[in-house]
């Protein structure tokens, strides 16, 4: 387990290079002078011309990606912020407990809505609340968040006056964005449980179970639902990292000053160090959170520990199989 | 197993309530800051001792805009969701007032000594945040730091700075390189704010706009990073303090939203309201709507340097073929005045006896082929995401069609449009200009030759126009500064390097819980807002 979680960890390598080279050469090539944006329409060019100087923006692509990948390598440097000129690692990391929160309550909705709906779902097949979970799960999955978001403000704050519209300081604020996040989420996670289910429910443990006379419940609930999570479990994780990274569209709507609305707002700015520095945050988090979850499967599912123990383990598990095989052999003749 | 997915399940619970917990504000000035809402509901239940029933005292007013501050170090921005929230905290040595005369803030009075040299007596009972005195001191390091600075260094560039004589502590002459008429317009800007120069001597941008100290009505408190920015009264305040004691600055981006937020009583005045908005807005008895002229001029911009544009006649066609009042029922809902020339109609000189021609198709044709291109051409006619500018493009688009100038409209992202248009990529783009209303401040960015690359979008290059900007820009004398805009305007219709098609308003909209507030098309002042008894 420790070797392969060592594994992961060096591969992350390549892939963290690889998003930072991409997203470097993106803002490069991307029209748009930061130096103009800065300084605004009635900034003289002398002016634009020190500044972009200053900023080291008449440097040619491999200087300044190499110099940029040196500060990151050797002093753990993303660079500064051209608009606040504060450093890139605290301006992200202030936002990114507000992501973290607005993500963690959306899968938390997702949960809610998905889990229950998909086992309904599944142990009432084809009857009218399958029916209505699938269209639902439809609806959830291809609503746009923008759409979603502004729906429920229209309901939730215009028409019922419940619910504040935009900002972020309290519980309240975060309800109408965790529901348009969760809505999408809670769609996957309950077709996913729901094909989970009715593949675990066909086992013969589950007949078993059943014609030992338990409660459906208890066969549902205890025998069938500890199985079908197994693969539910992925895909929140997965959801997780994708909410924690995609939630720039509900942040915007909702106003909530997360790492989106910051990326977005950079990007418009040409604000280069804040962009690279918080996608490649971002994909530190992407990558640790897809870790987490190989782990927590892992640990779930005893079946796949030990596929973790690699070529070596599974050479003598494959051998000992082989041997078992020939003694069974033996026995039937003798 | 079942254990596993407890421990997962507890564990994304865990993650949600800890982020919950991290939650960070931003505190400076030492005290903490705190969110709009939070800072609304703490004040609205934590009345003071001695003034438990007024309002003033213990309601929070939240202002609405679309951005939050790039910073709060008023010596450098360059945007009006900087400059807003900063305005609370920093005054200038004199302001416009809305009848749009200068009259003094942090200066007494002033009176020239010379052409180029203006003396300036400073209030004597003005304190800092921090509680130190100003000082000609503080004047004269405050606008050397603002000539210096990249984003208002523009402001003050007419200010010698070398020649800033300090003749007491209340008293300065400030030297400029060359008279200047424009100078009030200047001092009145907030770039050119006074700041302490003892507390800032060494602190660089960030350290200012963590710890923003000024003279203004409001002391800073907080932010929460991205959200809000969270004011107090400055009781110290040298002259009437404001009224209403906590103040908090929220951004909402989205235009509709930020209605929303009026309408359901979580913000009680809105900037920038969209025009679609304007009719709900005006039946809500809960709301009510400030709109009114501002300096804003939208404008179609030719590129003069390049064929077939670089042809007067060619400009003027266009001109002609621009079908304004369509532009102003499609693009602004019908509100807001038709452009004439290149001032909006109240900026000081403004004249509307300009030759500029009436919307007219077939002498729009007729002029075209005496420029030789009686079958029209082709060309690209771009414009950044403002969805006004896209539905004037497509109205433009229209009717050049109708004199055979085809047209493809390309909507480009605001920081790749700028760069096209600064290269001079483009044939027509769509802009506007939003002066203060000096003719200076309107004219000479946007036509002046040195100002090509930067805001002369139109790469005007001629040489007459930078005559009467220069000399307009140094005329200390009323009357003949006058004759100079005059002229200058007719030289810009004559050469004709933009068509002007809307003069601009602004839609604002405040809770009917406020007092009445009265329009300008200047700085609002929130300090002398006061809710209703």
């Amino acid at each position: 387990m420790l070797k392969y979680t060592m594994k992961r960890l060096v591969l992350m390598i390549p892939v963290l290079l690889g998003v930072s080279f991409v997203v470097f050469l993106l803002m490069y090539i991307s029209p748009g002078d930061p130096a103009k944006m800065i300084l605004g329409e009635m900034a003289e060019a002398k002016e634009v011309e020190a500044l972009r100087e200053s900023l080291g923006l008449n440097a040619g692509f491999w200087e300044r990606y190499l110099n940029y990948m040196k500060d990151i390598v050797l002093y753990g440097d993303l660079g500064i912020s051209y608009a606040t000129r504060e450093p890139v690692l605290t301006e992200v990391m202030e936002r990114f407990p507000i992501t973290l929160r607005l993500a963690s309550s959306g899968v938390l909705v997702s949960l809610c809505i998905g889990v229950p709906c998909g086992i309904i779902a599944a142990t009432r097949q084809y009857s009218i609340f399958d029916h209505v979970a699938t269209v639902l799960s439809l609806l959830g999955n291809s609503m746009p968040a923008f759409w979603m978001g502004i729906l429920l403000i229209l309901v939730f704050s215009v028409q019922l006056g419940w619910l504040p519209s935009s900002g972020y300081s309290s519980f309240s604020y975060m309800i109408l964005p965790a529901l348009t996040l969760g809505t999408s989420s809670a769609a996957v996670i309950m077709r996913m449980t729901r094909s989970s289910m009715l593949e675990v429910i066909r086992q013969d443990y589950i007949r078993t179970a059943r014609s030992k006379g338990q409660k459906e419940s208890v066969v549902i609930y205890f025998h069938a639902l500890k199985n079908a999570l197994i693969p539910v479990i992925t895909a929140v994780g997965l959801q997780f990292g994708m909410l924690l990274g995609g939630s720039i569209l509900t942040e915007t709507i909702f106003s909530v000053p997360g790492i989106g609305k910051l990326m977005v707002d950079s990007i418009k700015n040409r604000n280069y160090p804040i962009v690279q520095g918080g996608v490649l945050i971002l994909a530190v988090i992407f990558s640790f959170v897809n870790l987490a979850v190989d782990l927590l499967y892992a640990y779930v599912d005893p079946r796949i520990k030990s596929q973790y123990r690699g070529a070596k383990g599974t050479l003598k598990r494959e051998k000992n199989e082989e041997e078992e095989e020939v003694q069974g052999c033996r026995k039937r003749r003798s | 197993m079942k254990k596993g997915i407890r421990l997962a399940l507890a564990g994304l619970i865990m993650v949600g309530a800890l982020s919950g917990c991290m939650k960070k504000e931003n505190p400076a000035a030492g005290t903490a800051g705190s969110a709009a809402g939070e800072a609304a509901k703490t004040a609205e239940t934590a009345a003071p001792a001695g003034a438990p029933d007024d309002l003033n005292e213990t309601k929070t007013l939240v202002i609405t805009h679309g951005a939050y501050p790039q910073t709060l170090d008023i010596q450098n921005q360059s945007d009006v969701f900087s400059s807003r929230p900063a305005g609370m905290i920093f005054e200038t040595l004199m302001k416009i007032d809305p009848a749009g005369n200068y009259v003094p803030v942090l200066a007494e009075q002033w009176e020239y000594v010379d052409d180029t040299h203006l003396k300036f007596h400073l209030r004597k009972n003005v304190k800092f945040h921090n509680g130190d005195a100003m000082t000609a001191e503080d004047v004269r390091w405050s606008l050397i730091r603002a000539a210096n600075s990249s984003h208002v260094s523009s402001k003050a560039a007419f200010i010698n700075t070398d020649d800033i004589v300090i003749e007491d502590d209340h008293t300065l002459i400030v030297g400029y390189k060359y008279p200047n008429a424009s100078a009030y317009s200047a001092y009145s800007q907030l770039g050119l704010s006074i700041l302490p120069s003892a507390l800032y001597q060494d602190a660089d941008t960030a350290d200012i706009s963590k710890n923003p100290i000024g003279t203004g009505p409001y002391k800073y408190v907080g932010c929460v990073n991205g959200e809000s920015v969270t004011f107090v009264r400055n009781d110290e305040y040298w002259g009437e303090p404001a009224k209403i004691k906590n103040m908090v600055w929220k951004t909402i981006t989205e235009n509709a939203n930020r209605t929303i937020e009026l309408e359901t009583g979580g913000a009680h005045f809105s900037y920038d309201i969209p025009t679609t908005d304007i009719e709900r807005v005006d039946s809500d008895s809960k709301m009510s709507l400030l709109m009114g002229p501002n300096f804003t001029i939208q404008y179609v911009c030719y590129n003069t340097q390049k064929a077939p544009f670089h042809d007067v006649r060619v400009r003027k066609a266009l001109g002609m073929a621009v079908d304004k009042e369509a532009i102003r029922i499609a693009a602004y809902n019908g509100i807001g005045g038709l452009g004439v020339g290149p001032m909006v109609s109240t900026t000081t000189y403004a004249t509307e006896e300009l030759d500029v021609a009436d919307y007219d198709l077939e002498a729009a044709k007729a002029l075209l082929a005496e420029a030789g291109y009686p079958d029209g051409f082709d060309i690209k006619i771009y414009t950044n995401e403002n969805q006004a500018r896209i539905d004037a493009a497509q109205v433009v688009q229209n009717s050049w069609a109708k004199i055979g100038v085809r047209a493809t409209v390309t909507t480009l992202e605001y920081a790749a449009y700028y760069d096209a248009v600064n290269t001079g990529e483009y044939d027509v783009c769509f802009f506007g200009w939003v002066s203060n209303g000096d003719p200076d401040n309107t004219l000479y960015g946007l036509y002046h030759s040195s100002m090509i690359g930067a805001s002369n979008y139109s790469h005007t290059d001629n040489p007459r126009v930078d005559e009467l900007l220069e000399a307009g820009r140094k005329e200390l004398d009323d009357s003949k500064r006058e004759q100079i805009y005059i002229d200058l305007q007719k030289e810009l219709v004559d050469y004709c390097p933009a068509t002007y098609y809307w003069q601009g308003v602004n839609v604002y909209a405040y809770s009917n819980e406020l007092m009445p507030i009265e329009y300008t098309p200047y700085n609002f002042e929130p300090w002398t807002y006061e809710w209703k008894k």
